[in-house]
């Protein structure tokens, strides 16, 4: 299990984590969402035990992962700007990890030549970036991580390979148990994979739950009122987004889809319908509560 | 497959050969380079033997270890100097940019793992070349049977300290910088900024403080310097036979506790630079200080140098040269100088720390603070706090005093021999002390002073019974008024001079110097040349050396060498008639003999030297009697000079 608790950051009077907290139960695929400048990357860091926290603890099987080598085995990560040494190629690389990382399997190794098809003794810098991706997977895949850290892992992959390294991945978490934690900015593939997600805004978690409880919590309601009698709906009803087409109302609201439509039911619409929200309006939503919403500006 | 089969624990551990190996073949045109350029050496050697006609005999193991040793210790520290900032900055290159900052030190390897991998690669690195090198040497060596155990083992514990020293001090800059450009500059900071900062504060206190020497007087912080320490301390010693042959007696390496001192500096640097590795932050990639603690540091540091520097520069370009009149420095221009330079200094720092150029907003502080700073290292550098200005040895501290002045040298007189000549120099010193507001402000008005006032240039050197040396240089103004003057320095310069023990002395080389040969140099010889060398004149012979040598000093004990007149220039002084004595040395202490020469001007009743010259045809007897009656005319015309206006001629 990854932990993270209360952890501060700053740098040079910039607070990038304000006391996250971050629970990654083992086995679990955890999507860390959040818009640009949230601290995700930070997080991420710290996981992989780069940065030292200010405050806090950051914790890997309930041991601190700064600073243990025992633990940084375990864990294994692609960060959005993946580094391999300026002349190095694949093989050359392969030596390397395979020098660190005590579970590094050949095997597999040999097994995803076939799966990645890249050249091993071109030097990675002359590869395009969707193949340094890919080489990056394979390294990291190889040293068999019980934790993997992505940051924007699929980011310049073309959609047959993000398929592919989803699967694997997704394979890996089915077969050997393998904990992931993704940042991404695509939440439309994180809803395919993740089973929990953590909302970040200013280096802080707003939100931690499953995707499951997550959707289950928010709904989106379809109404259409009786002309001029469109009511005013209580506080009560934790309303986090209203908008109308004509007279047809949409409303973005906290709690049960049962329980909701139960209560704007007693308002007596023409019609109502609950519906449910993708990961991204659940994302845009939450965060707009942070003045995250969508600027209407006319240029 | 479960974890617990798959996995094993990784143990940590001080080495990872994998990084070791990466690093070594990463960086091979590197080290492969320097092996390349060091295996020529061995090569010359070996074609250098082959074309000798000698037989193998003649090498000596001392000829081997003669050769190991001269490279050691002329080429081994600047080399290595120079290579290690190389070594420091591939293997610590990671740590100036964050994305390998970040796959570093995100590998299952803790910080000291790290540090001991990346430290002695680069180490490795540094001692390959050298490895190289001297492996063939040794193979050229044993080829010619003149192969030195001892001389080799030596040499491999001098390089070894010598690479530990600067690879250690180059790891140090490392850690306190994230910045690839900034560790070049600060490791030439490390090896020469405290010898640099003394060489500007004593230079900036000469313009105050008179008499003081600015490259004399440092020394003090000169072991911060390592490259000029081992040079100036750690030198071969040769010795070799005395009897014209040349031939090697033995050879050994002086000062290399000096270079085993510093190898523990550098021992100790590494450590430091590890301690530092711990708690370096892994962001500071990128920042040209790696510490929070180290800004305010390298911002008011930055200021200093500025200050002394650019602000040293204008002073002299805008002051000295425009509006400065007399001796001394002036205090506001100084500081006005000094605190423009340090400003300067302080923003170009804070701009690179920032990262940005809009560093001016609310440094109003730090411009306060660098005013204060040139308020106070003008003061420093003006009031004489030590007390170097009026500082005068007392006699039982004095071991032998010289004087030089107008560049001839007279002394060194010593206190076990010629105590009173020490005490005549000795009250000459205080009486220029005292007299020192009169130094400092006295400028010949022309008009009047013209022919009255004459500079002297005056150097003395004390050799202190504590071993160290005291030197005081002073651009004296010398006038007959005061020549008279019982007291004052130009009195008492003359009183020295007219000293019989001086005058003797004064024709004589040094104690324990070896007399090679003496130039003649005549302008009244008109059947020879106006120069000729002793040596020469006597084919080789140091016969006639000896015998004009010994007439001089015949001279100097029948009292015939006059006392020098201070007020007369050279030039003018018995016409152009003198002797140039040529001689080696003493030996120093690393054996060399170093030459050297003395002036000797003739004068008429110095006639035991003139009767040797005429015998030995080096000038006419006519010549010489024309010199003397030229002479004694330009010395009428003098005094009749001196007698109708007061003043003296200078021709």
């Amino acid at each position: 299990m990854i932990e993270m608790k209360n952890v501060v950051k700053t740098f040079d009077g910039f607070t990038a984590l304000d006391g996250a907290c971050v629970s990654v139960p083992d086995g679990g695929v955890y999507g860390l969402v959040g818009p640009n400048g949230a601290g995700k990357s930070t997080i991420i860091r710290h996981l992989t035990g780069i940065y030292r926290p200010d405050s806090g603890e950051v914790l890997v099987e309930g041991a601190p992962v700064y600073e243990n080598p025992e633990k940084k085995a375990l864990i294994a990560a692609i960060p959005d700007d993946w580094y391999y040494f300026p002349s190095a190629t694949i093989a050359d690389m392969m030596k390397f990890y395979r020098g660190f990382y005590p579970a590094f399997d050949m095997a597999r190794y040999e097994k995803f030549r076939e799966v990645f098809s890249l050249p091993e003794k071109t030097p990675i810098r002359r590869m395009s970036k969707g193949m340094q991706k890919q080489a990056a997977f394979w390294l990291t895949m190889s040293c068999r991580p019980r934790y993997l850290v992505l940051d924007e892992p699929v980011d310049g992959l073309d959609p047959v390979m993000r398929r592919q390294v989803w699967s694997l991945m997704m394979s890996d978490v089915s077969e050997y148990g393998t904990t992931v934690l993704v940042s991404s900015h695509n939440l439309r593939e994180l809803e395919d994979v993740c089973d929990h997600v953590g909302i970040m805004s200013k280096g802080k978690i707003l939100l931690e739950r499953s995707l499951s409880d997550l959707q289950e919590n928010i709904v989106k309601l379809q109404a259409v009122w009786k002309p001029g009698e469109t009511p005013v709906l209580p506080r009560e009803l934790a309303v986090l987004h209203t908008s109308n087409v004509g007279r047809v109302y949409t409303y973005i609201v906290r709690g049960t889809a049962a329980a909701v439509t139960e209560r704007m039911g007693q308002f007596q619409p023409l019609m109502l319908e609950a519906l449910p929200l993708s990961l991204e309006e659940i994302f845009i939503y939450e965060l707009g509560g942070e003045h995250y919403a969508v600027k209407e500006l006319l240029l | 497959m479960s974890w617990e089969v798959s996995i094993m624990p990784s143990k940590s551990s001080f080495f990872n050969k994998t990084l070791f190996r990466k690093n070594l073949s990463r960086f091979w045109p590197l080290w492969g380079g320097l092996s390349l350029v060091g295996a020529m050496f061995p090569l010359y050697m070996a074609l250098f033997l082959m074309q000798v006609q000698r037989p193998a005999e003649d090498f000596s193991d001392g000829f081997f270890a003669e050769v190991l040793y001269t490279v050691a210790t002329a080429t081994v520290p600047a080399i290595t100097c120079i290579y290690a900032i190389f070594c420091a900055m591939a293997v610590w290159g990671y740590l100036n940019n964050a994305r390998s900052t970040g796959m570093m030190h995100a590998l299952p390897a803790d910080r000291t793992c790290l540090f001991v991998t990346n430290a002695l690669s680069g180490l490795a690195m540094a001692l390959i070349p050298y490895a190289v090198t001297g492996g063939l040497m040794c193979l050229v060596a044993l080829g010619w049977g003149f192969f030195d155990l001892v001389a080799v083992v030596n040499t491999v514990v001098t390089v070894l300290m010598i690479t530990l020293l600067f690879f250690g001090m180059a790891t140090l800059c490392a850690m306190l910088t994230g910045h690839t450009f900034a560790l070049p500059v600060f490791y030439l900071l490390a090896n020469f900024l405290a010898y640099f900062l003394e060489m500007m504060t004593t230079g900036l206190a000469c313009e105050f403080l008179l008499g003081v020497r600015s490259n004399r007087e440092t020394g003090y912080l000169g072991f911060l310097s390592p490259v000029v320490q081992i040079y100036s301390s750690f030198r071969p010693h040769i010795e070799r036979a005395q009897d014209g042959s040349g031939t090697l007696i033995s050879c050994r390496l002086a000062g290399l506790w000096v270079v085993a001192l510093y190898a523990l500096a550098g021992a100790a640097m590494l450590a430091l630079a590890w301690f530092l590795y711990q708690k370096r932050h892994s962001e500071s990639a990128g920042d040209v200080v790696a510490f929070q603690w180290l800004r305010p540091v390298f911002r008011y540091g930055s200021a200093l140098l500025g200050g002394l520097t650019v602000g040293r520069l204008l002073f002299e370009v805008f002051w000295e040269t425009l509006f400065q009149r007399g001796y001394s420095g002036d205090r506001i221009p100084l500081w006005v100088c000094l605190f423009l330079g340090g400003l300067l200094g302080y923003y170009i720092a804070s701009m690179l720390l920032e990262k940005s150029l809009r560093v001016f907003r609310r440094s109003w502080r730090g411009a306060l603070l660098v005013a204060a700073g040139a308020a106070a290292v003008c003061l420093l550098v003006s009031v004489d706090v030590f007390g170097l200005e009026r500082k005068v040895p007392a006699l039982e501290d004095i071991e032998s005093v010289a004087i030089t002045d107008r560049g001839v040298g007279s002394g060194p007189y010593t206190m076990e021999e010629q105590p009173e000549i020490v005490e005549k120099l000795r009250q000459f010193h205080q009486s220029i002390v005292d007299d020192r507001d009169y130094v400092r402000t006295y400028v010949p008005d022309w008009e009047y002073d013209e022919g009255k006032a004459f500079s002297h240039f005056v150097r003395l050197t004390y050799y202190l019974t504590d071993g160290s040396t005291l030197e005081r240089d002073y651009d004296l103004w010398l006038t007959r008024e005061r020549l008279d003057t019982p007291g004052t320095y130009d009195n008492l310069l003359s009183e020295f001079y007219k000293d019989p023990v001086v005058r003797a002395r004064d024709v004589q080389i040094p104690d324990g110097a070896e007399l090679d040969s003496i130039d003649v140099y005549c302008d009244y010889a008109e059947s020879s040349d106006y120069y000729v060398n002793s040596a020469d004149h006597a084919e080789g012979d140091n016969r006639e050396t000896r015998q004009i040598y010994a007439a001089l000093q015949k001279d100097a004990q029948e009292g015939n060498v006059p006392a020098k007149d201070i007020l007369k220039t050279y030039s003018s002084w018995r016409g152009s008639f003198y002797l140039q004595l040529n001689y080696f040395s003493s030996p120093a202490e690393n054996g060399v003999r170093y030459g050297g020469s003395k002036d000797i001007y003739l004068a008429p009743s110095m006639t035991n030297t003139i009767d040797a010259l005429v015998e030995l045809g080096y000038v006419a007897r006519a010549e010489i009697e024309q010199w003397e009656q030229d002479l004694a005319e330009a010395e009428s015309e003098q005094e009749e000079a001196v007698r109708s206006e007061g003043n003296t001629v200078i021709p």
